[in-house]
């Protein structure tokens, strides 16, 4: 198991720093800097100035590495727009995208599992076609468009919850609801085709010569092992949450992560949109990781055998 | 033991024997995609859709470019309002909807083929080297991966988008070079369960070369799957053009395109709610069309395994 | 029948709806057991053997339907019983143990807790005193230190003793019957012998009635009280089992018994009676006498279905001529030029018809080792596959390799093809020493040395049609024009007795043995001189098993072929081979001709795997092989694990 970590842990450095080398260099793709910085109106002198002064004038792995070696040490330098630490910025947007991702991700999770364990125990009935519709159609609707729907029914028709902003946890909710039902048929569907092929398993089998209850077969012996991808799968779709707060958090105003990175990015705030990267591959690889070793612990032949 | 000298007579087959003789496979496919309701169904509205994209030019009403800045936000038919001039009402510059939409369908199903041929040519290629030749070719083409996987695509285009500047092109090679995770994985995994099988096994004792094992053994297996994969993959680069033109850095005005128009009517839609429904609503379908038939596809070649 | 019976089947038939079509899996059958009986259900695959006891047990698929005029169990009609009724039967009255034993149990929970929830969920019995039933059990089925077990979890075991295990959870409650499916198929054969011995004495001991489904003539002979064979879904013959396998009466029954070879039964070398044909596919109507087509006693009348006529009593078949047959010799199919020319050949004259220095394979101190968990942070470990292994096969002569799973064969056939580099040694093909690594010495490996792999389904690609499955090895070494490549390819498959109609079909139209053919055209396409037969037949029925055989000594002969025949199989290759080399653990234990291997044994691991053979003669019981007590050491799983062998244990 030590071993297995470590040995990951090192691949997740090594992607880190690659991640971080594009993120760089996108940001010396975008053009002149020091022009971008000093604004439209500045001399030749003022930009020669700011080239200096953000030490844009030495050689690009300098640079580069320099960085790295703060970034490493959490300081992603000042951001072009705000003029203040990308640092503080990010750590003060942080929490909100967060709580978001894990509500959202929760939300999906107590909708996805009870659905797919139900529609695989009753294959083929009304509740396996009904939740099959709901993720189809889920899959289908580009979670901007849901959003924007989300907000004419409940906000503007029957305003039960407000259209945007982040004062109260009723700003929450439709966000969550929209990001959660872009994560929930994939959630769903690994449900019910994992319990579907431990159905089919030969220990099953047995579980059911033994006379079992039916709720021991299908939750004792099933479920425990059906659920252990779906928890790996679930720690990754945190993840990709966290990227697709961008598009919800534009749309309801929320002042999180992906509203900067989105802000930053209209705004060629690269320092901001490098250090947002960097942070969210970050969680990726966490998150991951803790999925794999989730998995191990559920079950019994990774956990020995490391 | 008075007959054991009779003749054996001849004896036709068993009903049962035609098992052996049963019409090839396509043929068998051919009727059981015909059986299966929902995919017919994906493929209907598929079809439609793609009809409409070809003949655009000759079944649009107007010019989708023209201004008639005097009849902006006409409302469509159903409405009170509307009219038969403007079947689905025109957009804030008076442009027809129902002619942007024709031509906005063009712009989904171009981007969607076009990147996925590139993004597909990536993942099935790095993803047969990794799954046949494994260890350290499978480290590094997974390192790769895992490098992918870390930067959010939305995050990722957007940003290359604005330093590259938003057009059909930047979109369709955006998003050529960033969809191709899940044609990878699934590629790999194939690949990696076909390498055990016994065929690949005999086919090294006759002295294939690997890229001939590959090429000519692996891949013609690989086909099923990555139809699956391939539909499904169109799909998420459809929605993902449309999120990008939503957001400004996708395809530009006054190209149409369905995610643009959406964000083009975001103002409007407290006051004119068709103006974002009828856009969103044919993205839905097109994508829900190509998702049924990429489900549809799992379904029916899944049966054709082994019994 | 009688008043005293636990189990009584009336007229039980099984469909199923597949995609394509109906299958009638089980067509009526009537059978009774008597409490303490222990009855065997013999057929090939298809047959329905396993289909019949998941409808005692009411475990059948979702796409199968039962009926039945009765199924009493106990005088209670199973048929009548609900959900939860049924529920109880299960488990605690009748039990059931799989062929799997790998996968069998459930991974996630401890075996004290897979053995304990069974007594639980039907007594009212405390956790306290499960574990102690379950510890008594463990005991009783020869697990050491079988308290320490119970917190163990089903990976940390070996396949015996899993299937151990499987056995002691199925006299938790204490059952008035057990169903047996397959239940040693799985195994090598020295547990086979060992689980089937404790099988047995358990059986005697708890006066427990046992249903035993299996394929293999031998266990039945054994193990046996009472027979049914069946076949295409109906039982054929039943019989007790002196009886039957003495004055077996159903033109089916007979073939089986006569297709496979026994040793010091069957002439080695010789063509054997295969039955012509497939088994059939059940998919839509059947009339009349099912073994029909297959049958050479097959009359006119056979076209109506026969009854099941009691000849004696207890003695039922399933055939129009029943009772008329005994005695008489079926048709042979023609074989006796085959055989006059075979009969100059015996092992030991082969043999001396050839010189000394006729080598036509040497291997020089061949090993493998396999380093394992390789990685950044932790320290290698070695496994020796295969140990300095030397042979020499002489040209036109068969070189049986027998042993076990994990011995190493597998790996030195890998080796030997070139699918895997030596760690070690040498490969001679005809005196000239031969490096497989480099592409010169591969290709000419590739055109002297064939393989023949174990499972036909994996080892055609499923892509390519019969016709190019063969010409592509022409192609590949640029042998020919295509006209010519055709020619060339219609006669090998000629050869084989592939049917011209069939040259242009998929592997998925094929049956087992026809696939078996193609892959066989395959090997010889290049004419190689010597074929590598990893376990050929052992994914094959019996039936078809003896057609595959016969076609390789035929070949071998007409092509002067040199064979490494790699088996498990002692009765199949005391029958096809010349000499014999017993592998164990990486190395060659012991090797001789084969006459002198079968009779006079010298290393004691020989004479544990020859008394482990189970040769279908009843009243010899199951040889008590003291073996190694396995302690549940986990080297063969480990090596399986590693994905060192794909092979495929059935």
């Amino acid at each position: 198991m030590l071993n297995f970590l470590l040995q990951r842990l090192s691949v997740a450095v090594a992607v880190l720093f690659t991640v971080a080398l594009i993120a760089f260099s996108l940001l010396h793709l975008s053009g002149d800097l020091a022009a971008a910085i000093a604004g439209p109106e500045a001399t030749v002198e003022t930009i020669e100035h700011v080239r200096h002064q953000y030490g844009l004038d030495r050689p690009m792995a300098t640079q580069f590495f320099q960085w790295l070696s703060s970034a490493a040490r959490l300081d992603f330098g000042r951001s072009f727009y705000f003029e203040s630490s990308v640092r503080e910025l990010v750590w003060q947007r942080m929490p909100i995208t967060l709580n978001l991702g894990v509500v959202s991700l929760l939300l999906a999770l107590v909708v996805a599992i009870p659905l797919g364990v139900l529609a695989a125990v009753f294959r083929d009935g009304v509740i396996d076609r009904l939740s099959m519709f709901i993720s189809v159609i889920g899959q289908a609707m580009p979670n901007f468009w849901f959003a924007l729907v989300l907000v004419l029914v409940f906000a503007v028709e029957l305003k039960w919850l407000p259209v945007a902003g982040n004062a109260s946890w009723k700003n929450f909710v439709l966000p969550s609801i929209a990001l959660s039902y872009h994560a929930m048929p994939a959630l769903m569907r690994l449900t019910r085709s994992g319990m579907l092929d431990v159905f089919s398993a030969d220990y099953i089998r047995t579980a059911r010569a033994k006379g079992l209850p039916a709720f021991t077969v299908v939750v004792k012996h099933a479920l425990r092992n059906a659920i252990i991808p779906v928890v790996a799968l679930a720690a990754v779709e945190l993840g990709f949450m966290l990227g697709g707060s961008i598009v919800i958090e534009a749309i309801f105003s929320l002042q999180g992560l992906g509203q900067l990175a989105w802000d930053s990015i209209a705004r060629n705030d690269f320092p901001v949109v490098q250090a947002i990267v960097l942070i969210i591959a970050v969680f990726y690889l966490a998150l991951s990781l803790l999925g794999d070793v989730l998995s191990a612990l559920l079950d019994p032949r990774l956990r020995k055998n490391g | 033991m008075d007959s054991d000298d009779l003749p054996i007579p001849e004896i036709p087959p068993f009903e049962s024997e035609r098992i052996f003789d049963q019409p090839p496979a396509w043929r068998r496919l051919i009727a059981r995609v015909l059986r299966h309701r929902s995919m017919m169904i994906g493929f209907t509205i598929l079809a439609l859709i793609v009809l409409a994209a070809i003949l655009a030019p000759v079944i649009s009403p107007h010019d989708p470019y023209a201004q008639e800045l005097s009849r902006r936000l006409t409302p469509p038919v159903w409405h009170e309002n509307g009219g038969w001039t403007h079947i689905l009402g025109t957009d804030k510059l008076g442009q027809d909807y129902l002619s942007r939409l024709f031509f906005g369908a063009r712009v989904s199903l171009v981007i969607g083929l076009v990147s996925i041929m590139i993004s597909g040519t990536i993942g099935v290629a790095l993803g047969v080297l990794a799954g046949y030749l494994g260890g350290r070719v499978d480290a590094v083409i997974n390192y790769f991966l895992t490098v992918r996987l870390s930067m959010p695509v939305i995050l990722v285009a957007l940003a290359s988008a604005s330093v590259l500047g938003g057009s059909v092109k930047v979109v369709i090679l955006l998003l050529g070079f960033l969809l191709w995770d899940r044609f990878l994985i699934v590629s790999r995994a194939v690949t990696r369960q076909l390498r055990e099988a016994e065929f690949i096994a005999a086919a090294r004792s006759l002295g294939a070369s690997p890229l001939f094992i590959m090429l000519r053994e692996i891949l013609p297996n690989l086909l099923g799957p990555l139809m699956v994969v391939a539909t499904l993959e169109i799909a998420h680069a459809i929605l993902l053009e449309a999120t990008l033109s939503f957001l400004g850095l996708g395809v530009q005005p006054p190209m149409p395109s369905w995610g643009l128009m959406v964000a083009e009517g975001k103002a409007y839609m407290f006051f004119q709610p068709w103006i974002i429904l009828i856009p969103g609503v044919m993205l839905v379908l097109l994508v829900l069309a190509i998702n049924l038939v990429g489900d549809g596809l799992r379904d029916v070649t899944a049966l054709d395994g082994r019994n | 029948m009688s008043d005293d019976a636990l189990l009584e089947v009336r007229n039980l038939r099984v469909d199923l709806q597949t995609s394509n079509g109906t299958l009638h899996a089980v067509r009526g059958i009537d059978f009774s057991l008597r409490h303490g009986e222990m009855l065997c259900l013999v057929g090939e695959s298809g047959c329905g053997k396993s289909i019949t006891s998941l409808a005692l047990m009411d475990l059948l698929p979702r796409n199968a339907t039962r009926r039945a005029d009765a199924l009493r169990f106990k005088g209670v009609d199973l048929r009548t019983l609900s959900d939860p009724a049924m529920r109880a039967v299960r488990g605690k009255q009748m039990t059931m143990i799989f062929q799997e034993p790998m996968t069998s149990l459930n991974p996630s929970w401890t075996l004290g807790n897979q053995l304990c929830e069974t007594l639980r969920a039907h007594t009212d019995a405390t956790w306290a005193q499960a574990r102690d039933r379950a510890v008594l059990l463990l005991e009783k089925v020869g697990i050491p230190s079988a308290s320490e077990r119970l917190n163990q979890y089903p990976h940390q075991l070996s396949g015996g003793l899993r299937q151990r295990v499987m056995i002691a959870m199925a006299l938790m409650c204490g059952p008035d019957l057990i169903i047996a499916d397959e239940p040693t198929t799985a195994l090598d054969v020295t547990i086979q012998a060992q689980i089937l011995h404790l099988l047995r004495d358990l059986q005697r001991e708890f006066r427990t009635a046992v249903i035993f489904i299996t394929h293999d003539l031998g266990v039945v002979a054994r193990i046996a009280d009472r027979v049914a064979v069946m076949y295409a879904g109906e039982i054929v013959e039943t019989a007790p089992v002196r009886e039957l396998f003495e004055r077996p009466e159903h033109p089916y029954t007979r073939g089986l018994l006569e297709c496979i070879p026994v040793p010091g039964k069957t002439a080695p070398g010789q063509p054997l009676q295969a039955i012509p044909g497939v088994v059939p596919n059940l998919v839509g109507t059947l009339s009349g006498c099912a073994f029909r087509n297959r049958c050479a006693c097959a009359v006119e009348d056979c076209r109506n279905a026969p009854p099941l006529a009691v000849l004696r009593p207890e003695h039922g078949v399933r055939c129009v001529r029943a009772g008329r047959l005994s005695g008489v010799q079926a048709p042979q199919p023609d074989t006796s030029a085959e055989r006059a020319e075979c009969a100059e050949l015996t092992p030991a004259s082969r043999l001396a018809a050839q010189a000394e220095d006729d080598v036509a394979l040497e291997l020089i101190a061949l090993t493998k080792v396999f380093r394992l968990g390789r990685g950044l942070f932790r320290s290698p470990w070695e496994i020796r596959a295969v140990n300095e292994v030397s042979l020499r096969v002489k040209r036109g002569t068969s070189l049986g390799l027998v042993g076990e799973s994990g011995c190493g064969k597998t790996t030195l056939a890998r080796m030997l093809l070139g699918l895997m580099p030596p760690t070690a040694g040498s490969i001679l093909i005809e005196g000239k020493k031969i490096d497989p690594t480099d592409s010169a010495g591969h290709r000419a490996l590739t055109s002297r040395m064939q393989p023949i792999f174990q499972d036909p389904y994996s080892s055609l690609n499923p892509r390519r049609t019969v016709f190019d499955l063969v010409e592509v090895a022409l192609r590949l070494h640029k042998v020919g024009t295509p006209e010519s490549r055709r020619i060339d390819v219609g006669e090998m498959l000629d050869r084989v007795g592939m049917p011209t109609r069939t040259h242009h079909q998929y592997p998925g139209q094929l049956s087992g043995g026809q696939r078996q053919r193609v892959a066989i055209a395959r090997a010889l396409i290049l004419r190689p001189k010597i074929l590598i037969c990893d376990e050929p037949t052992s994914a094959l029925d019996v039936s078809v098993q003896a057609q595959i055989l016969n076609l390789l000594l035929t070949l071998k002969k007409d092509l002067g072929l040199t064979y490494l025949f790699i088996s498990h199989n002692l009765s199949v290759v005391e029958h096809i081979v010349d000499e014999v080399a017993v592998m164990r653990g990486g190395v060659i234990v012991e090797r001789g001709d084969c006459t002198q291997i079968f009779h006079a044994p010298r290393h004691p691991y020989t004479r544990t795997l020859l008394a482990s053979i189970l040769t279908p003669e009843p009243g010899l019981g199951v040889p008590d092989i003291a073996g190694d007590q396995e302690t549940g050491d986990r080297c063969r799983e480990t090596e399986n694990s590693c994905g060192l062998r794909p092979e495929k244990d059935r």
